[in-house]
């Protein structure tokens, strides 16, 4: 996860090609993180990533830096497109997820552990898209508060308080579950 | 949107949620954290560990497409010829320069618009000018001309003698000055007018003797005459009479004309329509020579002196008829046929001489135009913003809502 804020747009179209790429190259992952996190369905979740990093190369020259860092504004416009998505849609598809390779973690892993990795994973698919969408823009995009709150449109300390909420929403679905 | 609402409230963080996410920043960073927030830490590790990472395989067809600048999803995405001319102009248009690129574009099309339609009123204008002269212009047409219903009495004919032969061409003299200003109906070519125009024009003293000739000298030449003149030349009190007689046909043209030998002080005109009048003339004319051929002929066959001695009696009486129907017709088509100007030129020294005209523009008159030209562009601007501000401001609301729809619609797939 990076957390390089970098800024797409400069003056000459040649600054603003390589801000894009710098871009692309730190935020791939996390934007693909998050959109999969959200939509829970990685093929959705690489279709949408593709679009979202293509409609930010076209939008590139409407960056303005003064309104947030570049991987805020590139949070923004995936989630702009993983909305789409989820409209389009209509459902949640669960994440297909590849099958966890429990023999090599499990060797060193604590049982305690295990069950409250599978408690968390409950609580999670529990949680409504919204939170789900915080836990995504936190721990998969590695996004700071701030520039969750730029992407999400509201202040700092309001997604620093919802994302407390869903934090212990978690906590406490994983501790009764343990 | 009502999340964000209600969460306003809750502006001021915790004290302790922010220790707890300050935890869970520290764990995400992989710093220490305080042993009594080891929880928040576990749990910030645990979902941390649950991110999905792409397929590499994805990650490098992606990073191929980056590298093309998605040259091949560019269309698939754009769909229609106008998403990818879109795309294309967002590419070559700085985004930030769009809104003023189109709003100049508007601007140029409004501007356009509204000089042509000023033009056209212009246009107009120039031409209701042309007839009826830019300073105190009246129209007005003689009581009892209205709707052409004006009786013989409206237009008093005295006998007169002498022969004439009633005129074919009857459409020629409806046409000319004043045709198109609403004192003649359109479309009534046939129609007799019988018009007049005083027309007060100013010069500088000195000039008034050659405006006088120069007015005569275009009643000459558009086939009219001058019926009187009285040119005074004393000094500053110079002033001429003239009393011209123009063949209608040729009225606008004397107008427009001799509104250009001086300074328009008043121009009016006078018109009446004279069809009725002048269709019972030419019909007591026709009577009265029938009669008279009847007679005639009832004459060539009298039997007896006595009855052609009354027959004689009644062709001469038909014959003083014949006279008088053909005066009352003569003098009425001549009202048809020529128009009188009455043409007075005062001095005035103020006035503009004509060779101002012939000698050259003065400073003031390029400042004349030069006002008239900033004047026409404000006009141009006023209109276009007449149009372009309330459309701006009607563009702006429905952009604003349908941007805050399009946002509450896509929350919406968040709930």
């Amino acid at each position: 996860m990076q957390q390089v804020a970098t800024a797409p747009a400069q003056s000459a179209p040649a600054e603003s090609e390589l801000a894009f790429d710098r871009l692309y190259r730190d935020s791939r992952d996390d934007v693909f993180a998050y959109v999969a996190g959200l939509l829970r369905d990685r093929s959705a979740a690489e279709d949408v990533t593709a679009q979202a990093f293509e409609r930010a190369y076209r939008k590139r020259r409407s960056f303005d830096p003064r309104r947030g860092n570049g991987r805020a504004w590139v949070f923004g416009i995936a989630r702009n497109a993983a909305l789409d998505e989820l409209r389009r849609r209509k459902r949640i598809t669960e994440l297909a997820a590849d099958p966890e390779d429990v023999d090599a973690a499990g060797a060193h892993e604590l049982a305690e552990s295990a069950v409250r990795r599978t408690a968390l994973r409950e609580a999670m698919r529990a949680l409504g898209p919204r939170d789900r969408e915080l836990v995504a823009l936190k721990f998969f995009a590695g996004l700071s508060n701030a520039e969750i709150a730029s992407v999400i449109g509201t202040s700092e300390s309001n997604a620093g308080t919802r994302l407390h909420r869903t934090l212990t929403k978690l906590r406490r679905a994983c501790d009764e579950t343990a | 949107m009502r999340l964000r609402d209600r969460n306003r409230h809750d502006d001021r963080l915790d004290p302790q949620a922010e220790r707890e996410l300050d935890a869970i920043d520290r764990a995400l960073a992989g710093e220490d954290v305080d042993p009594e927030l080891a929880d928040w830490s576990e749990l910030a590790e645990l979902l941390r560990d649950e991110r999905t990472d792409p397929d590499q395989e994805w990650a490098a067809e992606l990073d191929e497409a980056a590298e093309h600048r998605f040259s091949h999803r560019h269309g698939e995405e754009s769909g229609s010829s106008w998403g990818q001319f879109a795309a294309r102009i967002g590419d070559v248009l700085p985004r930030r320069l769009t809104p003023a690129v189109a709003g100049l574009a508007t601007f140029a099309v409004v501007a356009v618009v509204a000089a042509t339609t000023l033009n056209g009123g212009d246009e107009e204008t120039a031409s209701l000018d042309a007839q009826s002269a830019p300073l105190e212009a009246t129209t007005t047409e003689k009581p009892g001309a209205a709707q052409g219903s004006a009786d013989e009495s409206a237009a008093p004919v005295t006998p007169e003698g002498g022969v004439a032969t009633p005129p074919t061409d009857i459409g020629r003299a409806a046409g000319g000055f004043g045709a198109g200003q609403g004192a003649i109906s359109p479309g009534t070519e046939n129609r007799k007018v019988d018009r007049d125009v005083t027309l007060a024009l100013t010069a500088p003293p000195e000039d008034v003797n050659d405006v006088s000739d120069e007015a005569i000298s275009i009643t000459r030449d558009l086939d009219g005459i001058v019926a009187s003149s009285n040119v005074t030349t004393a000094g500053k009190d110079a002033s001429a009479t003239l009393a011209l007689v123009i063949p209608t046909r040729n009225l606008d043209t004397a107008v427009d004309r001799l509104t250009e030998i001086g300074d328009v002080k008043s121009l009016s005109e006078n018109s009446i329509d004279i069809t009725h009048p002048y269709v019972s003339a030419q019909d007591r004319l026709e009577d009265a020579e029938a009669e008279r051929r009847e007679l005639l002929e009832a004459l060539g066959n009298a039997g007896t002196n006595a009855e052609a001695e009354a027959l004689r009696k009644q062709i001469a009486d038909a014959r003083r008829e014949i006279a008088r129907a053909q005066a009352r017709f003569d003098k009425i088509s001549r009202r048809a046929q020529l128009s009188e100007v009455s043409l007075s030129i005062e001095g005035d020294r103020n006035a503009s001489s004509a060779d101002d005209d012939e000698g050259g523009r003065t400073i003031g008159d390029w400042l004349d135009d030069t006002v008239s030209v900033l004047r026409d562009v404000a006009g141009v601007l006023l209109v276009s913003a007449a149009i372009l501000i309330p459309a701006a401001i009607l563009l702006t609301i429905a952009w604003l809502v349908i941007r805050a729809v399009l946002r509450r619609r896509r929350e919406r797939a968040l709930s």
